[in-house]
């Protein structure tokens, strides 16, 4: 290659957990030896800005309008702009406001007398607003995943991962269904390709890396009521994470359904279906001032 | 294998003197077999007979073993290419007449037509299969009885309460056995066991469009494949390339593949050619009971369970089939 | 006489045999097509495809193009991972190869019919072998007419080859879909151009068709309703394929294998109950 990759590693609001973990990456310093990086506050001391990037990658979610005014810009100065982490891809934690009423939010941090100047705003994942090129999911972002981003776009290769759910891993390593086991996994619904840690520690998917594109929620739901677990449970396992996403998938799942099998007012589907048409329509949300 | 024409007759091995067979099947490689963690039966390597569990059906299948999930195809370095030349010897312990017809059915599509698949040959060769017959029904999800299983292992082992009767039924298990000298037992026969759950017809072709019983079983579809990586006879595959940071050398890989996936089927360019849920499901029952047979003349499916067992919603698709074929009568 | 073929349809190559060769010549076709040529001697039919590798990059099934003993091309539109990568090869880069694989054109069983070709875009790389062959044997077949479909000029495949091809007597007809500025091409779809003498009866003709999949499905149409039968026409089909050798399950049509029972279909093998032609069910 004549000229090295221009990258740069950036966040907005979050834990910089993300951010940590490029540099726990234990090829990192190949992978330096490979790019020009021209910027990543955590980890150097001299950082380029306000130029020309190949590959920006953001870690955050958008809480406030500096985070907008510091996205968009960023969006400007590269080429390519990657989603890193839970935060920038679907919302994470952060965005659990979205399922919330906000006064009640506030009043819970905030005293009485600070309300009244108050105006939070929606937390939402990087693409409500600008284009996103690629994602690497998790909470953190899987290192396993960022390696083989590094390494396909080194090759020149598109990056893609192949949608297929928690479950197909969970079998490759013979952990047995915890499903199966009485426990509610995120599992089947949950993007895979993150060596399955966490069910096969005994702890069940919590669909930090949003959700498998094509997930059957009318079915999980039916099968996880059948199982004993009430609505709340099933809200609050799907709110963690990414539920900004996942409310949005649903509608489109609902909407995509005849007249004649939408079910009744309280189900699962409608649960969510509501949030995201009142409250998580894309780009317009009534707090971000029509942005 | 070189198959024996099949015989009742067989010999008597005392439980308590299993060691012996354990001992001379030690040369023929590690011996794996249906271990119990507390939660899950699943095939893995053990030394004594106290290790295992011989009730049930395991839970995953054995194809691990010779069907690796990541199969090593060549090693590239920007210079040569080199290919898997060791395989390993295993003996597979306990396989029930269900996984163990699984296996022919893979020899059918890796060996029996050209070109071989060079390393599930290498793989292959390497197993002797010690089958144990099923007395009872393992579990309300088997219909094995349904799938017209036939005899196909290295030695089988009959339950007797204190001891097996033990036969061969290939010139390598014929071989073991003569190395331990045992008494012979006479001729016993077993029947196969049918349990609650059976398939009515398996010519299945004359339902292809009747999409509103086919559409039951998919509307509880959650494309989650676990049916294809627990099936026995599901060898789909996926070849990617890995490469090591310095992008030059690497490996190219055969993973395990599930045609339940969307991806499965997309094209350069996007284009989706099963693309409903609806089409992926019935292709997987449709593969195993029409189109394999068509083309190899056997089925594909050995009834074992595993893809009703294991699917988080237990999409009962023997029930689908037996109420269309009821309709039509 | 039997050469010492480097690759022969006759002789199969599992997955894991790959073979590794340089590039002898590569044209620039078209701002998307390359045209890459390897001289070895390869025993093949036009309509069968090599699987190619770059390491690292993956494997991809890409059809001959050429119809020698001698050597053979192919010809890459860039448009997936590896297909960009092997348009920016050069002379001497090296690729891997194992092949050639699947079903091709069985130009021999129709000595003494009329034979029509209609492709379009890329399509047109995979049948340019069957038209090399029907120009070596050329009096073996009664009338021969080409239909070929392409964007623009700018996407115009093998011009080059044209002149000889109409010297031999054969038709070919070329239609550009965006716009045209030759006089020699007209203006519109593929379908446009099929009303001619040679389509009017299909006595004793054979059709075939390679392009993308609504091309293929409105050209059937056209040729079923002029009168032509189902066991007349054969189509060309394009699926994912890992092993091409009929295992990996990848490719599979309603239990037929794209890469052993195909590429080449004759119509009637799927024609409209097969997924991808079938209107999806409820």
């Amino acid at each position: 290659m004549s000229e090295k990759l221009k990258v740069g590693i950036f966040g907005i609001t979050g834990c910089m957990g993300c951010q940590l973990n490029i540099l726990y990456q234990k090829e990192l310093l190949q992978i330096l030896d490979a790019i020009d990086l021209r910027a990543f506050p955590v980890g150097k001391e001299v950082n380029l800005e306000n130029e020309e990037f190949d590959i920006i990658f953001l870690e955050g979610v958008v809480v406030n309008r500096r985070d907008l005014e510091d996205l968009q810009r960023y969006r400007k100065m590269t080429k390519k702009l990657v989603a890193i982490g839970a935060c920038a891809t679907d919302g994470c934690v952060p965005a659990i406001k979205n399922f919330m009423n906000n006064k009640n939010v506030e009043r819970s941090v905030y005293k009485e007398s600070e309300l009244e100047s108050m105006h939070s705003l929606d937390p939402r994942p990087i693409d409500d607003f600008v284009k996103v090129d690629h994602y690497i999911y998790g909470c953190p972002m899987d290192k396993m995943e960022f390696l083989q981003f590094m390494k396909q776009t080194l090759l020149g290769k598109e990056f893609k991962v192949a949608a297929k759910p928690i479950c197909y891993e969970c079998n490759l390593r013979e952990r047995g269904c915890l499903l199966e086991q009485g426990i509610e996994c995120m599992g089947p619904v949950t993007f895979g390709n993150c060596s399955v840690m966490c069910p096969l520690k005994n702890y069940p998917c919590v669909g930090c890396r949003g959700p498998y594109p094509d997930a059957n929620f009318e079915a999980y739901f039916s099968m996880l009521e059948d199982k004993g677990v009430d609505k709340e449970t099933i809200a609050r396992h799907m709110n963690r994470f990414a539920g900004v996403k996942f409310a949005r998938l649903i509608q489109k799942e609902k909407e995509g359904k005849g007249e004649e099998e939408k079910e009744d007012e309280n189900s699962c589907m409608d649960l969510f279906c509501h949030v995201a048409k009142d409250r998580l329509k894309k780009g317009d949300a009534s707090c971000w001032g029509g942005n | 294998m070189n198959r024996l024409q099949h015989s009742s007759d067989g010999l008597a091995l005392g439980k308590d003197q299993m060691h012996r067979l354990l001992d001379a099947l030690k040369e023929y490689g590690e011996l794996i077999g249906p271990v119990h963690d507390g939660q899950w039966l699943r095939m893995q390597t053990f030394s004594k007979y106290e290790e295992l569990c011989l009730k049930g059906i395991s839970w995953f299948t054995s194809k691990e073993y010779f069907f690796p999930q990541r199969q090593v195809l060549f090693q590239f370095d920007g210079h040569s290419l080199t290919r898997q030349e060791e395989f390993p010897k295993r003996v597979l312990f306990g396989l029930r007449l269900c996984d163990l017809n699984a296996i022919a059915v893979n020899d059918k599509l890796f060996l029996e037509q050209e070109p071989q698949h060079r390393e599930y040959k290498g793989y292959r060769e390497g197993l002797t299969l010690v089958g144990l017959w099923c007395d009872e029904v393992q579990d309300k999800y088997c219909f094995c009885s349904s799938m017209e299983l036939e005899h196909f292992y290295d030695i089988c082992l009959y339950d007797r309460g204190d001891y097996y009767h033990i036969k061969a039924g290939s010139e390598k298990g014929q071989e073991i056995l003569e190395k331990l000298q045992l008494l012979p037992n006479g001729p016993y026969e077993k029947e196969f066991p049918t349990g609650e759950m059976k398939l009515s017809t398996k010519d299945i072709a004359k339902f292809f469009d009747k999409n509103q019983v086919w559409q039951k079983g998919a509307k509880e579809c959650l494309s989650c494949g676990d049916c294809t990586t627990l099936c026995p006879t599901c060898m789909c595959f996926d070849v990617q390339d890995e490469v090591e940071v310095d992008l030059t050398k690497g490996f190219r890989i055969q993973k395990w593949d599930s045609c339940m996936y969307k991806d499965f089927t997309l094209v350069a360019g996007g284009h989706v050619y099963r693309n409903t849920r609806l089409n992926r499901f019935k292709h997987r029952i449709y593969h195993k009971l029409v189109y394999f047979p068509q083309k190899f003349e056997r089925y594909m499916c050995t009834g074992c369970g595993r893809c009703i067992r294991g699917c988080p919603t237990k999409i009962d698709w023997i029930g689908l089939v037996n109420e269309m074929e009821g309709e039509t009568q | 006489m039997s050469k010492d073929y480097i690759f022969s349809k006759e002789r199969h190559m599992d997955e894991s045999d790959v073979k590794m060769l340089t590039v002898d010549k590569v044209t620039q076709q078209t701002d998307e097509e390359v045209l890459l040529r390897f001289n070895v001697p390869a025993l093949y039919d036009p309509g069968q495809f090599f699987q190619v590798s770059l390491f690292g990059i993956g494997e991809a099934p890409i059809s001959i193009c050429s119809c020698s003993e001698d050597y053979f091309e192919m010809s890459v539109r860039g448009v997936g991972n590896l297909s960009k990568q092997l348009c920016q090869l050069k002379e001497g880069d090296s690729v891997g190869l194992r092949g050639p694989y699947g079903n091709g054109y069985h130009l021999q069983n129709f000595v003494g019919d009329s034979a029509i070709v209609i492709a379009g875009g890329c399509g047109v790389a995979p049948v340019r072998g069957v038209v090399q062959y029907l120009k070596e044997h050329r009096n073996d077949y009664k009338d021969i007419a080409l239909f070929f479909g392409f964007r623009a000029e700018k996407d115009i495949l093998f011009e080059e080859d044209y002149q000889a091809w109409k010297e031999k007597n054969m038709d070919v007809d070329v239609v550009l879909s965006d716009k045209s500025s030759r006089p020699d091409m007209k203006h519109g779809l593929i379908t446009d151009i099929l009303d001619t003498p040679i389509l009017q009866t299909n006595e004793k003709k054979i059709v075939f068709i390679c392009g993308p999949p609504p091309m293929i499905k409105a050209v059937c149409k056209v040729l079923l309703d002029k009168g032509f039968h189902k066991d007349q026409i054969y189509i060309s089909e394009e699926r994912q394929m890992k092993c091409a050798v009929g295992r990996c399950g990848h490719c599979m049509i309603n239990g037929k294998y794209c890469c052993t029972d195909g590429p080449v279909f004759r119509y009637d093998e799927l024609c409209e109950e097969s997924e991808g032609y079938k209107e999806e069910g409820k």
